[in-house]
C-alpha cells in the first residue's frame, strides 16, 4: 500500500483529499503545520507528499528546500498545492524542489494522475 | 651800488615762492574773489590805510601763480602788474608787516621798474593777508613816491587793517557757504513742503518734530495735533508692538526700509503706510519717509488671495482624482483580499458536492441531480470569483507576468482538451489550424491558455450548430515577430455599436444576453486586460447574425528578456572591474 503524506493546515481540504486518496487506496498521513511535515517526511519515509505551500510555522517553500537536500528524503517526491495560481507559482514550486504542481481548487482527475505519474517514475 | 642802467632787468631780485604755494594758491583760487568788481568794504579799508599812512597808494594785493591783482586800489590805475617784480611777492614771504623806507638804497628793489619808472616806488609797506588756515594770500600795502620813515603806530594800524582784509576775505567764503547752503535749504523745503510722500523728523521719545504737510493732507490732522501727541497713538493696535521694535532698532543705528504699520486717518479709516527711516548718528532723531500703500496692497493682497484661490481650485480638481485612484486602489485590495477569503468555503462547498455526487447512491437520482445543481452553481461562483481576481489584480498591478517557452501545438492540445466538453453543448465543431504556426512562442503560457480557452468559451455561448475556428499563425508584417491567434465564429455577431464595450467588465450586449447564454461578463475583460499585459493587443469584427472573428496579436517576450538580461550585463562587468 502506497503511502501519502498530506501536509496541510484545512481540514476539510485535509478531508476532502483523504477520502478520495483512502478510495483510491492510498494509505494517508497528516501534519499541520511545516515544521512538523518536514519531521514526518525523514520519520514516515512517504511515498510520496503532497504539500501546501501556505503554511503556519514553516512555509512550503522552506519545507521543499529542506527535504530536497536532506539525502535521507530528497527522493521523495513532493506535489506542491497552491491556492495562488498566480503567474509563475509553477516555476517557483518547481525551482524550490517540487517534482509537480496543482494549483487549488484541487481538479482531483488531475491530481491523482500527476500523483500516479510520480510514484511511477520513482 | 653798482648798477648798469643797461643791464636793469638782470638786477632785479625776483621773490621765491612761499613753500606751501601750491595750496596757497588753490585757496586763492576758492576765494573766487580773482578779477571781481571792485567792493566798497575793500576800496574803505585801502582809503583808511591810504589816510593813515599818508601815502598816496594803498592797495589790496593777492598774489596770484604770475601776477599781483588789485582788489581794490588807491592813486594807482593799473589794475595788476607782474609778480616777478612785485614788492607784495616779498611781503608774502613774511609773517609779519614787510617795509621798505626807500628802494633806491635797497639792493633788492633799486633796478625794479616799478622804482626806476612808473609809479616810481620809493618807500612801500605791506601787511600779509594770513588767514587761518595759514595762507598768505597778498598784502594791505601803501606805497609812497619818496622814501619815508613809517612810524610804529602806522605800522601796527596797517597790520591791524590787514586783519580786515582777511576777515572780509574769510568772510567771503563763508557768505559763499551760506548762499549754497541756503539754496539747498530753499530747495529742501520745496521738496518737504511739497513732497506727496509723508516726510518726518521724528525723535525716539516717540513724538514727531516735523511734519510735511502731505501728513495732514493724507491723514487730516492738522500739523499741530500730529506734534503734540506720541505717534503710536495714531498706529493701529495690533502694529503698536512691531512699531516699537522698529523704533528701537532705528535708536541703535540701524535704517529701515518698507517697514509697513497701520496709521489711523482723523475720519477713522485705516492707511498703511510703508516707512523708509534712517537715524541721526546719535540715534535719538529719525529721518523718516513714508507712502501711503494701501491701494497697493489691496491689490497685492487681492491677487495673493486669487493665487491662493486658483491653487485651492486646482486642489480641488485634483482631489477627487486622487481620491478616485485612491478608492479605486482600495477596491481592487479589497476584491484581492475577498476574492481569496471567498475561496477556501467555495472549495468546501465544490470538494464535498463532487464527493457527494461519487457517493451516492445511484438509487436516489434526484438527489445526484440537486447535487449537481449546486455543484454547477458552484463552479460558476467560483469562476466569478477567479476572474475578480484576475482582474483586480491586473488593475492593482499586482498580476506578474511569466515568460515561458513553449511548443505552440502543445498548448493548443490542452486548449483542446480543455474545452471539449463546452463545444459540445451546443452541437458546434471545433477546428485548429496551427499549420502556419511557430513551433515554440515566448509568452506568459497561463495567460495565453486563459485567453484561448475565454475567447473560445464565449464563441460556443453565442453558436448554435456552428463552427468555430481557432486559427494560430506568424505576422511579420510589423518588423516584429508577432503570434496572431484567430478565433472565428458562426454566431449571433455583434452589433457595431457594442464592439468596444463588450470588453468592458459586467457588460455583455444587453441584459437579456445575460440570462440567455448566462457568462459571468468578466471573461471578454479580462482577455484584452491580459492582452494588454503581454504587450499584445486584442481586437474584434464582427457582423451581426453571422458572427464573429475576435483576433489575438502577441509580440514574443523572449526578446524583451533577453533585452533585461543584456542590459544587466554590463553592470555586473562594471563591478567586476570596480573589484
Amino acid at each position: 500500500m502506497k503511502r501519502v503524506l498530506v501536509i496541510e493546515d484545512n481540514e476539510i481540504n485535509q478531508d476532502l483529499i483523504a477520502r478520495r486518496l483512502v478510495k483510491k487506496g492510498y494509505k494517508v498521513d497528516f501534519a499541520i503545520d511545516g515544521e512538523k511535515g518536514l519531521q514526518l517526511i525523514e520519520s514516515l519515509q512517504p511515498d510520496i507528499v503532497l504539500l501546501d505551500m501556505n503554511l503556519p510555522v514553516m512555509d512550503g517553500w522552506q519545507v521543499a528546500e529542506a527535504s530536497k537536500v536532506n539525502p535521507k528524503t530528497k527522493h521523495i517526491p513532493i506535489i506542491a498545492l497552491t491556492a495562488h495560481a498566480m503567474a509563475g507559482d509553477r516555476e517557483k514550486t518547481l525551482a524550490a524542489g517540487c517534482d509537480e504542481y496543482q494549483s487549488k481548487p484541487i481538479v482531483f482527475d488531475e491530481l491523482m494522475k500527476k500523483i500516479e505519474k510520480c510514484l511511477g517514475s520513482v | 651800488m653798482f648798477s648798469n642802467d643797461s643791464q636793469i632787468g638782470d638786477f632785479v631780485k625776483s621773490a621765491p615762492k612761499p613753500k606751501n604755494e601750491k595750496e596757497r594758491l588753490a585757496a586763492l583760487k576758492r576765494l573766487e574773489i580773482l578779477d571781481t568788481l571792485p567792493e566798497q568794504s575793500y576800496d574803505d579799508i585801502t582809503k583808511i590805510a591810504s589816510y593813515v599812512c599818508q601815502a598816496p597808494i594803498a592797495l589790496v594785493s593777492l598774489i596770484d601763480g604770475d601776477r599781483q591783482w588789485f582788489k581794490s586800489r588807491v592813486g594807482l590805475d593799473a589794475t595788476e602788474t607782474p609778480r616777478d617784480i612785485a614788492f607784495c611777492a616779498h611781503a608774502i614771504l613774511e609773517e609779519e608787516l614787510f617795509y621798505v623806507p626807500d628802494s633806491s638804497k635797497d639792493e633788492r628793489f633799486a633796478d625794479n621798474p616799478l622804482v626806476t619808472g612808473h609809479p616810481n616806488v620809493a618807500f612801500y609797506a605791506g601787511a600779509p593777508l594770513e588767514t587761518a588756515e595759514g595762507h598768505r594770500l597778498g598784502t594791505l600795502c601803501v606805497i609812497d613816491n619818496k622814501p619815508r620813515v613809517f612810524t610804529d603806530e602806522q605800522k601796527d594800524i596797517l597790520t591791524m587793517l590787514s586783519r580786515q582784509v582777511t576777515q572780509l576775505l574769510e568772510y567771503r567764503v563763508i557768505n559763499e557757504n551760506l548762499k549754497r547752503e541756503t539754496k539747498i535749504a530753499k530747495t529742501m523745503t520745496r521738496f518737504f513742503e511739497n513732497s506727496q510722500d509723508l516726510m518726518c523728523v521724528a525723535g525716539t521719545d516717540g513724538f514727531f518734530k516735523e511734519v510735511s504737510p502731505s501728513f495732514t493732507e493724507v491723514l487730516g490732522y492738522a500739523v499741530s495735533e500730529l506734534l503734540g501727541r506720541p505717534f503710536l497713538d495714531f498706529v493701529h493696535k495690533d502694529d503698536i508692538a512691531l512699531t516699537i521694535k522698529e523704533v528701537g532698532k532705528l535708536a541703535q543705528g540701524h535704517r529701515t526700509v518698507n517697514f509697513q504699520n497701520r496709521y489711523q486717518t482723523k475720519d477713522g479709516r485705516w492707511l498703511i503706510l510703508s516707512w523708509t527711516s534712517s537715524p541721526s548718528a546719535d540715534g535719538s532723531t529719525i529721518y523718516a519717509i513714508a507712502r501711503d500703500s494701501t491701494v497697493e496692497i489691496q491689490k497685492q493682497n487681492e491677487l495673493l488671495k486669487s493665487y491662493e484661490e486658483i491653487k485651492a481650485t486646482r486642489a480641488e480638481l485634483v482631489r477627487p482624482k486622487e481620491e478616485a485612484i485612491e478608492a479605486s486602489n482600495a477596491k481592487s485590495r479589497f476584491l484581492a483580499n475577498m476574492s481569496h477569503e471567498l475561496r477556501t468555503p467555495m472549495n468546501a462547498i465544490l470538494g464535498y458536492s463532487d464527493l457527494l455526487i461519487e457517493e451516492i447512491d445511484s438509487s436516489q437520482p434526484a438527489v445526484i441531480e440537486d447535487v449537481k445543481k449546486i455543484k454547477s452553481a458552484g463552479d460558476h461562483l467560483m469562476r466569478l470569483i477567479n476572474e475578480i481576481l484576475d482582474l483586480s489584480k491586473v488593475e492593482a498591478g499586482k498580476m506578474g507576468v511569466s515568460r515561458d517557452t513553449f511548443k505552440v501545438a502543445e498548448v493548443i492540445g490542452q486548449v483542446e482538451g480543455l474545452v471539449r466538453s463546452l463545444i459540445g453543448k451546443n452541437q458546434n465543431k471545433l477546428a485548429f489550424d496551427i499549420s502556419k504556426a511557430p513551433a515554440a512562442f515566448n509568452t506568459d503560457q497561463e495567460k495565453y491558455k486563459q485567453i484561448l480557452i475565454n475567447l473560445i468559451s464565449n464563441s460556443a455561448k453565442f453558436t448554435k450548430s456552428g463552427n468555430i475556428c481557432v486559427r494560430v499563425f506568424e505576422d511579420n508584417a510589423a518588423g516584429v515577430a508577432l503570434m496572431v491567434t484567430e478565433i472565428s465564429d458562426s454566431g449571433i455577431g455583434i452589433p457595431t455599436d457594442k464592439l468596444e464595450s463588450i470588453f468592458s467588465e459586467f457588460s455583455q450586449v444587453d441584459e437579456s444576453t445575460t440570462r440567455l447564454y448566462g457568462g459571468t461578463g468578466l471573461g471578454l475583460s479580462i482577455c484584452r486586460k491580459f492582452a494588454d499585459i503581454l504587450g499584445g493587443k486584442l481586437s474584434v469584427k464582427s457582423e451581426l447574425g453571422k458572427g464573429s472573428t475576435f483576433t489575438l496579436r502577441l509580440p514574443s517576450l523572449a526578446a524583451k528578456k533577453s533585452k533585461s538580461s543584456s542590459s544587466q550585463a554590463p553592470s555586473k562587468k562594471g563591478s567586476k572591474r570596480a573589484a
